[in-house]
């Protein structure tokens, strides 16, 4: 580990330190951080503690998935909804709500465990459709992906508009994303799923490299490629799936983070996947501040803050290195 | 018996065979050309060797191992490939290039120990990268490009060494320096080379053997004088050509000719 890297990273940390403490301060309302802690606002403290961690995980696993998929699949424009999980979840979540699933044993678990199922269920149809005897081509994959959520995507919009008010307010929300948690068991369970899969991740960063330069290479190198791809494939897609299942479909985090980040580390996965995780987390408690804060009392929904606030300072960064990263 | 016996090779891609039929030996460090028209099969024989595809029918025995049923990473640490440049949508440092070769020697949920680096070290070293090492692929010259795969080859310490076409796209600087670095490694290191050659002449002067192949068969396999004979090249390649002996090393040269009159 170099020094740069290290100090990078270091930075990086204390940044998303501090931004989680300015999160717990600023909710809809500034709790001066010496009353913060005092007994009496413990419920909101817990409450603001949840979602923070939430807003974490949510970021750091979604940049996570991206910089994976950017290098499984050799294509700077992959995030974690291109092969059709983000359709697949979303599609599970609006038919619960429209149906008013509430299964009993599962209550108010209902909605997220019917979007995972859902988009479990997508992304191995997109893997399937895409395996072609014991191989499956990433040209494929896109493609099936790309297809699935097209067509997922468009079942979704008439659901959606054919909805009653109620159900399509719900539906809406949803769809663009929020890190309220109402179950701390969901929270748990997130928490549990972004630790081990960024963790997983990193060890196997290595062959990420190695995959990105081509699969040909990489068979020449002597990497069981087909076993590299189904890992990661299982990773990112269980990653996903329960972020999206929880928070709904927060979108271009997954995209411009690892950009970002690979701004800072350069190429190599092992350092970049860390990066990610803290790039995207910091991302999204910032943005999970501003969107408590930006239209009070009204709550913004966090997923438009992500895409209205990322584009613009995406282009900026581009722009302003025109070297070839 | 045999360092490399490629039996009977029928391979290609899908259902489409490119090459039939093809069969050769090498010895323990020879160095062999393969050489042949533009689609001959040529590259398809290379991954054919180096396991990157599977033959529809044949054998390819190192030793009296059978490549094809021997697991990736063993192979990958008695044979190297060194295709025709790095297509990365990512600036990897030369450096990291290099060590990914060492892949085969590291465990799937391992990383690399001091020894693989110590490894990539001593593969900069041979190749003349040492002073490149923490450069961006994307801005390396196309001879320092061929440098960087040999490298990561190296890195892999494989027992042959396979080259496709090492010395396209480079001035004739280039074609002798990344020629001359691969015929060190043969007669320092003992390394066994077959490399797939567009320039006859290059072929000629650096080739222990040549393997003629047209339209995915073997023509013939023998010492370049055998092989560079005007009649057969004018009916392989459907060139006028004359063939004449190099003055230093008695190797043929080949000379295109016009068929147009003057």
């Amino acid at each position: 580990m170099n020094a740069d890297y290290a100090r990078a990273l270091a930075l990086l940390v204390l940044t998303l330190i501090a931004s989680v403490f300015l999160s717990l301060v600023m909710g809809s309302v500034t709790i001066p951080m010496g009353s913060l802690f005092s007994p009496g606002m413990k419920g909101i403290l817990m409450l603001r503690i949840g979602r923070v961690l939430l807003a974490v995980s949510a970021g750091a696993s979604l940049a996570v998935v991206g910089a994976i998929l950017q290098g499984l699949l050799k294509n700077p424009l992959a995030d974690p909804y291109i092969l059709g999980i983000s359709s697949g979840s979303g599609l599970g979540a609006v038919i619960a709500i429209m149906l008013g699933l509430n299964i009993p044993i599962l209550g108010s678990l209902s909605i997220p465990l019917s979007a995972f199922a859902f988009g479990l269920c997508s992304i191995m149809f997109v893997y399937f459709l895409s395996k072609k005897g014991s191989r499956v081509g990433t040209e494929d994959l896109l493609l099936s992906g790309v297809i699935v959520t097209s067509m997922l995507s468009g079942v979704i919009m008439y659901i959606v508009s054919a909805a009653e008010r109620e159900g399509l307010h719900s539906a809406l929300w949803w769809l663009l994303g929020n890190t309220q948690v109402y179950d701390p068991r969901l929270l748990s369970a997130v928490l549990a799923i972004s630790l081990s899969g960024i963790i997983i991740s990193v060890i196997l960063a290595r062959h990420l490299n190695i995959m990105s330069i081509g699969e040909e290479e990489a068979l020449s190198m002597g990497l069981d490629v087909e076993k590299t791809k189904i890992f990661f494939f299982i990773i990112s897609s269980v990653m996903t799936a329960s972020i999206v299942s929880v928070c709904g479909m927060i979108g271009f985090v997954g995209l411009i983070i690892p950009h970002i980040a690979r701004r800072i580390t350069g190429p190599d996965h092992r350092r970049l996947i860390p990066a990610s995780a803290l790039c995207g987390g910091i991302y999204l408690v910032l943005c999970d501040i501003a969107a408590r804060r930006l239209a009070y009392p009204m709550e913004l929904p966090i997923g438009v803050i992500t895409a209205v606030c990322g584009g613009p300072f995406f282009i900026l960064l581009l722009r302003r290195s025109k070297v070839p990263d | 018996m045999n360092f490399l016996q490629v039996k009977n090779i029928e391979s290609g891609y899908g259902a489409k065979a490119v090459i039939r039929g093809i069969s050769f030996e090498s010895n323990k460090g020879e160095f062999i050309g393969i050489i042949g028209p533009n689609g001959s099969g040529k590259t398809t024989l290379l991954k054919t060797i180096s396991h990157i595809i599977k033959p529809f029918k044949g054998t390819v025995l190192l030793g009296a191992q059978d490549i094809h049923a021997m697991d990736r990473a063993v192979l990958a640490r008695r044979v190297a490939m060194a295709g025709r440049g790095i297509l990365s949508i990512f600036s990897f440092t030369v450096e990291e290039i290099v060590l990914m070769g060492r892949n085969p020697y590291i465990g799937f949920f391992g990383h690399e120990k001091k020894k693989d680096l110590e490894k990539v070290r001593r593969a900069l070293e041979l190749t003349g990268l040492t002073r490149l090492k923490d450069k961006l692929i994307h801005c390396l010259s196309a001879g320092e490009g061929q440098r960087v795969l040999i490298a990561r080859a190296l890195a892999q310490e494989p027992e042959l060494l396979l080259l496709d076409e090492p010395t396209a796209h480079l001035d004739i600087g280039y074609q002798t320096d990344i020629l001359d670095l691969i015929r060190s490694l043969q007669r320092e290191s003992g390394l066994s080379i077959i490399c797939a050659m567009h320039d006859l002449n290059l072929a000629s002067q650096y080739c222990d053997r040549l393997l003629l192949i047209h339209n995915g068969s073997a023509v013939d396999f023998d010492i370049p004088q055998c092989i560079l004979r005007y009649d057969i090249l004018e009916s392989v390649f459907n060139a006028a050509c004359v063939v004449d002996n190099a003055i230093l090393s008695g190797r043929p040269i080949v000379i295109p000719f016009s068929r147009c009159s003057r």
